[in-house]
């Protein structure tokens, strides 16, 4: 039996009392759980205090460029479409700075996981202000406060085609490990959407904060109705926070869809590496 | 080895690590793994390098043309031409064009010839990079930057106007 020891890398470097450190033990959790273990799962992190987990978590890994965890976690998944993969990010690497790679990734339905530290703030860049900051959040890029409005992770992936979203909160850690568990036994491509107070930077959104806001979805929710979800998802705009899975669909995945994966995996297919037939038409 | 194999994992990582992949910020193994790199460079042009081909015999003509990927054709069909009107050149054709083997390269450029330099922009940026590498400075260039291609008839016009 695989333990959480088995996983552990480094000691986390995260401060004290971070959302983090409860996101990362339900990895953990969920990954121990699905009876995984280091070598059959493979986890590709984007850059932040949550891709610092690339050092924390025993996995293969890619520890990949600001915001392109996923078009490499897609990359393995084509590989290896037998291999659950996941993509370990935060909130300004996969709605800032990954924002298109994320909506494409919706649209193909890739059976990957995308693990969402969102915490409204660049934590390891000292607070600039991340896409899910509310509207006038005051940080040291925006010290009048924020123009923007906030991105809605949910309706935002949900209306790109993502077959399962949902939320979770890092101070409930029962809800986080089973959302983290029915996101990758998902056939498709899902997201779980953390909230994770950073207790350094972001003043606002704090443990109280959402313990005050959060409640989780009353079980004859029905989480298969596009339109009921899309409702749903847009009580964040009102500062209510929906714990559970929001929307959950059965469609074909990407790969499911390649004939040429039909017998075998990628990874075990001869490759063709005789490239001079080709180069020589133009060199 | 390919991730997946039972007993094993590793991590790429976008940090400078050590062997195993872990992320450090100590300064002895950034020098290891900028070493390592570097050996790369010193395999590549063992191993993988190639010369530029020259076409055209580079002792009997006076004209050298120097040029690097697709302007190839054009070139070949200026020399045609010129040979139609009895003048002979030699053309050094690059494929590989970074990192240079700088040696082997610059007894190309060692000859009393004209050597001429076409490139398909407005810098040059190529003849900078063989002046930067190999220390060799063009005295005559084309360069053609309006957005269309090099044609045969403008390179033996720059040679016959000379």
């Amino acid at each position: 039996m695989t333990t959480l020891q088995d996983f552990s890398g480094y000691n986390p470097t995260w401060c004290p009392g971070c959302g983090d450190w409860g996101i990362g033990i339900a990895i953990k959790q969920a990954l121990i759980q699905l009876g995984l273990n280091p070598s059959s799962v493979a986890a590709v992190f984007g850059i932040g205090c949550s891709g610092n987990m690339n050092d924390f978590l025993n996995a293969y890994a890619i520890h990949s460029l600001h915001g392109r965890s996923i078009p490499n976690a897609i990359g393995i998944k084509i590989a290896n479409h037998k291999m659950p993969v996941i993509a370990i990010v935060g909130d300004g690497d996969c709605y800032g700075e990954g924002g298109n790679h994320l909506m494409h990734a919706c649209r193909g339905n890739h059976d990957i996981t995308v693990i969402v530290h969102d915490n409204g703030v660049y934590g390891l860049t000292t607070g600039q202000s991340a896409p899910t900051a509310q509207k006038g959040f005051k940080s040291k890029s925006t010290p009048k406060g924020i123009l923007e409005t906030p991105i809605n992770p949910l309706t935002l992936t949900i209306t790109s085609g993502a077959t399962f979203v949902a939320q979770s909160f890092a101070g409930d850690a029962i809800n986080t490990i089973a959302m983290i568990k029915a996101g990758i036994q998902h056939k498709g491509f899902s997201v779980v959407n953390i909230l994770q107070p950073c207790v350094t930077f972001n003043k606002i959104n704090t443990y109280q904060y959402y313990l005050q806001r959060v409640y989780k979805l009353d079980e004859n929710y029905k989480k298969n109705d596009f339109k009921i979800a899309v409702q749903k998802s847009l009580e964040i705009n009102d500062e209510k926070f929906p714990l559970g899975i929001i929307y959950q669909n059965e469609k074909a995945s990407y790969t499911d869809q390649l004939p040429q994966l039909k017998d075998s995996t990628l990874v075990d297919k001869k490759r063709f590496t005789d490239f001079d037939q080709i180069t020589k038409l133009f060199i | 080895m390919i991730p997946g194999t039972p007993g094993y994992f590793y991590q790429a990582n976008s940090y400078e690590h050590i062997e195993d992949g872990h992320t450090t910020e100590e300064a002895q193994p950034r020098i290891d793994q900028v070493d390592k790199r570097a050996r790369k460079w010193t395999a590549y042009l063992s191993d993988n390098f190639s010369m530029p081909t020259v076409y055209g015999d580079l002792k009997k003509s006076e004209t050298v043309f120097v040029s690097w990927g697709s302007t190839k054709g054009i070139v070949l069909q200026a020399q045609k031409l010129l040979m139609n009107k009895k003048i002979d050149s030699a053309f050094i054709h690059f494929n590989h064009v970074y990192p240079l083997d700088k040696n082997k390269v610059a007894e190309l450029f060692k000859q009393n010839k004209k050597y001429i330099l076409v490139e398909n922009n407005s810098w040059g940026q190529f003849g900078k990079l063989l002046r930067m590498e190999i220390g060799f400075e063009f005295k005559e260039q084309f360069l053609k930057y309006d957005g269309r291609p090099i044609t045969a008839e403008e390179i033996v016009n720059k040679v016959l106007k000379q």
